[in-house]
């Protein structure tokens, strides 16, 4: 006990000396010349894989307006990181920069982690794409800023479709599966590892478009202000209904999987078509991820056409970065951030097949280029819960075990459907 | 089966060593295949590694995913971290288990079976459960992202049994030998070094073995306080792997190969060590 | 070269020497000197282990949420209701049940497999001997996390090589078992990996104990006619007794508190039925963010431990303070 109430105060203590530092800055300002210090920002490993002459360039440009402020970017894995985050939040020293995903960001910002930062100052802010900044604001501030998103599409082997005689990406869903029934004849009776479509089991993000598609709803807030599960829904029974039969018709693998192995099925040449992101097509020709280097050029990609009639709408998984609220250097660490997602650097992500932060670069990706599809349907997308439990939904594997329930058939999809809803329901109000 | 008599005709005994030579490299066989199946992939094209049917028997060998791991940016600064991690751990852990094991072994004081109480209860702790506490006390020690915080960390788990094993060994030299030494005219630290000390080594290899394995291997804590990446450890280094294009099965293998390595050398050259040490017949209780 | 010895626990055990009595001066330097060697010892348990498990322990009684954990203020008391609504959840009891079952299930494994191997190693030739035990050497190196990938590989259904060894059985059809769909084989799997991974340490020391069996005795014992089952009953296993005991009650611990090689094989997202006290405790802290309900299973998994270990814990106890 005391030694808490000695955490506290020392807590209190470096605020009230923050406070008296923000005082005599007000009165003298440093020059940013003459600003010292070191800047930790944690990103993920995608920009250390798929852009690290970015954050270089950014590094350097940051470098020219504080000479003497040393920044040092440390690479955090996808699947661990928040259990670190927890505890370095928790700690002393916080790093200056974090990104957070954008399903994550709702329970962190209500509990205070970050500091509130003025969008006027970033570039594109009016345009910021919905999906990222509706969950970077929580009561009228806005706590992130968005960073690049992600938009899923369908992704088709060019030079097997053309095989069955099929020469163009399929435009409705009727015209999709009646091009899937055409490659499960010729390659699925010779080889039965062939799936003409990929859809693991426990695919949630794919699975939840065709619920979103028939109208239905992950989880719903009432009028009381409070989230409650709506998988069992009549329309999300028939979103989930709908992917089941597609799964049962077209995929042949191991239904209890998520797509993680995807990159090296597709690259062992086991799949016609699949829905993912654009950049799951190139994983699948690069030999890290089991892919195959001989498939590349063979891939086209689509924007998936829903069995609604209308294109399918994609779950848009995307990036925010976000200050701390303990963070020593939150001015310097806004400046760094205003120059990673500023226009110059939006471009480069753009260059490297990812979606941009905003919606008026978002019409500079070429729609004939691999990504054009992609940029189409992120401006049908759609994010996961705005609620504070929602990261503990997700964590807790409610939807993968549901999904997979259904997929093997250990339950029907009502029942998996309502059983999924009582554990939703259990934890996504909570902070 | 349990036990083979030393004496009987020697048809029979050659045929009992026969079965059980066989029966010795059957278990051993299992107990091989997954480590035969890592050193396979690891040395497999990527595009094999996949085939399906599996490919049982090597065919077509490449280096590509050793020199993608070895080529990884930060892989020798995280060899150094845990060499020092490792290295660290073990001399801290002997030095001052050595100490604890001696008390327990040759004096009786009041508290000592709380402590072997508590040193048996500290086994039972869910690390899980430690992260967060442990992360806040180092944070207010200031010893986040360093090495000497994980080293502290790493030995109050390795401690206890440290002081176990050596408290055996320290058991088993007689205490005759060390008052011989007294009497001598060695004071009791002089004795415990020329007496004691000799006597002790397998028992401090044996427990660095353990030390070394566990500091080595662990990367839950290490990778919650140290959050540099040239700082973290191999073990750490390995998760990069699983990418979120998904599972570089080639190089996680190559990476857990070079991982590994250095581990079994420290353990094969330890290992004459012991056998030196057995065969003066020192340890003998 | 000679395998490699680990330590049995202590062969002779002896009554600590009644001290001579000496000048006053030394007699309360000898009182002090057993102190001073465990006070290292003593210290560190205490600051970097003790301070964090009076914390998890406190934590237990509070409802911590993230915003105390990141404000650092001081969660509000909750008493006994984390404890009250985790005792009175039927699920609890079924996680504790089936990680009760699952380490009696791994150590039976573990040691029936480690008392073959290392009684076997006193019987093959001496290549035989070296081949094992490298093997073992090899197999202990292994990092948890390597392990459990590389099983987690062989046992895939899509690519893995056990399913296809198993298809080339007569009668046999395993293409496209998943063996984590019935979590009776999921839990066979992961007994694997954690009984592959025991083996070599329990091996090995049972190895060390064995070799202080005195071959005179044995051979006495046969020379009187004793039967196998018998020498190794009368003569065997009061030697190696204590180093099995040890062994025992050590992986014991260790299967109890399991949680890596769930959480790997299952990918980070384990589903309900593979919870074991472990990783739930892991998954309320860390997924659900129920800081303290996580603490309250993590003080309870140790309070159970303690209580279930008791039988061994007194033996060993007696025989740490019996010299």
């Amino acid at each position: 006990m005391a030694e808490r109430i000695s955490r506290l105060a020392a807590g209190l203590g470096a605020m009230v000396l923050m406070g008296a530092m923000a005082g005599c800055g007000g009165g003298k300002p440093v020059a940013a010349a003459d600003r010292t210090g070191e800047l930790t920002v944690w990103l993920t490993v995608d920009a250390q894989e798929s852009w690290p002459d970015l954050v270089n360039e950014v590094n350097d440009r940051f470098r020219k307006t504080y000479p003497k402020v040393k920044v040092t970017v440390q690479y955090q894995q996808w699947t661990t990181k928040n259990q670190k985050i927890d505890a370095a939040l928790a700690g002393r020293k916080v790093p200056d920069v974090i990104e957070m995903g954008n399903s994550e960001t709702t329970n962190y910002i209500v509990n205070g982690a970050f500091a509130a930062v003025d969008p006027a100052k970033f570039d594109h802010s009016a345009e910021w794409l919905p999906a990222l900044r509706d969950a970077c604001r929580n009561d009228g501030k806005t706590y992130c800023v968005p960073y690049y998103v992600g938009a899923r599409v369908g992704i088709y082997r060019t030079d097997l479709l053309a095989q069955v005689g099929v020469t163009r990406a399929p435009r409705s869903y009727i015209e999709l599966r009646a091009d899937l029934d055409k490659l499960k004849a010729k390659f699925g009776a010779t080889d039965k590892n062939f799936s003409a479509f990929y859809m693991p089991g426990r695919y949630w993000y794919a699975a939840m478009a065709f619920v979103k598609d028939a109208g239905g709803e992950i989880a719903a807030r009432g009028k009381d202000g409070r989230w409650h599960g709506a998988l069992s829904s009549a329309h999300s029974v028939a979103g989930l209904t709908t992917w089941k039969d597609l799964l049962d018709s077209y995929y042949t693998g191991d239904r209890s999987k998520d797509n993680g192995d995807e990159p090296a099925v597709v690259g062992q040449g086991k799949v016609g078509m699949f829905y993912g992101n654009t950049w799951e097509a190139k994983a699948a020709t690069d030999s890290r991820s089991g892919g195959d280097p001989a498939l590349r050029g063979k891939f086209g990609t689509f924007a998936f056409p829903g069995p609604s009639g209308k294109m399918m709408p994609s779950f848009l998984g995307g990036s925010t970065l976000a200050v701390p609220a303990k963070s020593e250097n939150q001015d310097l660490a806004q400046d760094w951030i205003r120059l990673f997602t500023d226009r110059t650097s939006q471009r480069r992500l753009i260059a490297a097949d990812t979606l941009p932060n905003n919606t008026a670069q978002l019409k500079e990706v070429a729609a004939d280029s691999v990504n054009g599809p992609a940029a189409q349907a992120a401006t049908r997308g759609w994010v996961t819960p705005l609620a504070p439990g929602w990261g503990a939904v997700e964590k807790s594997n409610v939807l993968q075990e549901m999904l997979q329930d259904i997929a093997t058939g250990k339950q029907s999809v009502p029942d998996a459907a309502r059983a999924a809803d009582r554990r939703i329901d259990a934890v996504i109000n909570e902070n | 089966m349990n036990t083979a008599p030393r004496t009987g005709n020697a048809p029979g005994r050659r045929r009992r060593r026969a079965t059980a030579n066989a029966l010795g490299l059957a278990l051993s066989a299992l107990m091989a295949f997954p480590l035969y199946w890592m050193l396979l992939t690891a040395f497999r094209p990527a595009t094999e590694i996949h085939a399906d049917p599996p490919h049982f028997w090597p065919d077509h060998l490449t280096l590509e995913h050793f020199r993608r791991a070895l080529s990884t940016p930060t892989f020798w600064a995280n060899v150094r971290s845990s060499v020092l991690i490792g290295v660290g751990t073990v001399l801290v852990s002997l030095l001052i288990g050595t100490l604890a094991a001696f008390a327990l072994a040759r004096f009786s004081f009041a508290g000592r079976k709380a402590l072997v109480l508590i040193i048996l209860g500290v086994q039972m702790i869910p690390l899980a459960g430690l992260i967060i506490p442990v992360y806040l006390l180092l944070s207010d020690a200031g010893l986040t992202d360093s090495l000497p915080g994980v080293i502290l960390t790493y030995l109050v788990f390795m401690l206890p049994f440290t002081v176990w094993l050596l408290r055996g060994f320290i058991a088993a030299v007689p205490v005759e030998l060390e008052e011989a030494a007294m009497t001598d005219g060695c004071t009791r630290l002089g004795a415990f070094r020329r007496v004691v000390l000799p006597l002790l080594a397998p028992g401090l290899v044996a427990t660095s073995i353990y030390a070394l394995v566990q500091a080595w291997n662990e990367y839950v804590l290490a990778y919650v306080l140290l959050s540099s990446n040239d700082k973290q450890t191999l073990s750490i280094w390995l998760l990069s792997f699983q990418t979120s294009f998904g599972t570089d099965y080639g190089g996680l293998m190559a990476g857990a190969t070079l991982t590994a390595l250095p581990v079994a050398v420290f353990f094969a050259l330890v290992q004459r060590r012991i056998g030196a040490g057995l065969a003066t017949g020192a340890v003998k209780g | 070269m000679g395998s490699v010895e680990l330590p049995g626990p202590p062969r002779a055990v002896r009554p600590p020497r009644p001290a001579r009595a000496p000048r006053p001066r030394r007699t309360i330097r000898r009182r002090a000197l057993p102190y001073l060697l465990i006070a290292p010892t003593v210290l560190a348990l205490a600051a970097v282990l003790g301070y964090p498990l009076v914390d998890l322990v406190m934590l237990s009684f509070q409802d911590m949420t993230r915003r105390e954990l990141f404000s650092g203020a001081t969660p509000p008391w909750a008493g006994l209701a984390h404890y009250r609504s985790i005792l009175s959840d039927g699920f609890f009891w079924t996680v504790v049940g089936r990680t009760a079952l699952f380490t009696v299930a791994c150590v039976a494994a573990t040691m029936v497999l480690s008392l073959l191997v290392a009684l076997l190693m006193r019987r093959v030739s001496r290549w035989v001997r070296t081949v094992m035990t490298g093997v073992l050497v090899a197999v202990w190196a292994m990092p948890v996390m390597v392990a459990a990938s590389i099983f987690r590989w062989l046992s895939d259904a899509d690519y893995g090589v056990v399913n296809w060894l198993l298809g080339l059985l007569p009668g046999l059809d395993f293409s496209k078992h998943n063996w984590f769909e019935n979590p009776w084989q999921g839990f066979a799997v992961i007994t694997g990996v954690v009984v592959w991974g025991a083996v070599p340490f329990a091996a090995l020391t049972l190895q060390a104990a064995l070799s202080q069996v005195p071959a005179e005795l044995e051979e006495a014992a046969l020379v009187d006619g004793a039967r196998p089952g018998q020498l190794f009953r009368h003569v065997t296993w009061p030697v190696i007794k204590p180093s099995a005991v040890l062994v025992t009650s050590l992986c014991a611990i260790w299967d109890f508190g399991v949680f890596n090689q769930i959480w790997l094989m299952r990918g980070g997202q384990p589903e309900k039925d593979y919870y074991l006290l472990g990783v739930y405790s892991f998954i309320e802290s860390f997924a659900v963010n129920r800081y303290s309900a996580g603490a309250a299973i993590a003080v309870l998994t140790v309070l159970m431990l303690l209580g279930g270990a008791v039988v061994y814990v007194r033996q060993l106890v007696h025989l740490g303070a019996a010299e």
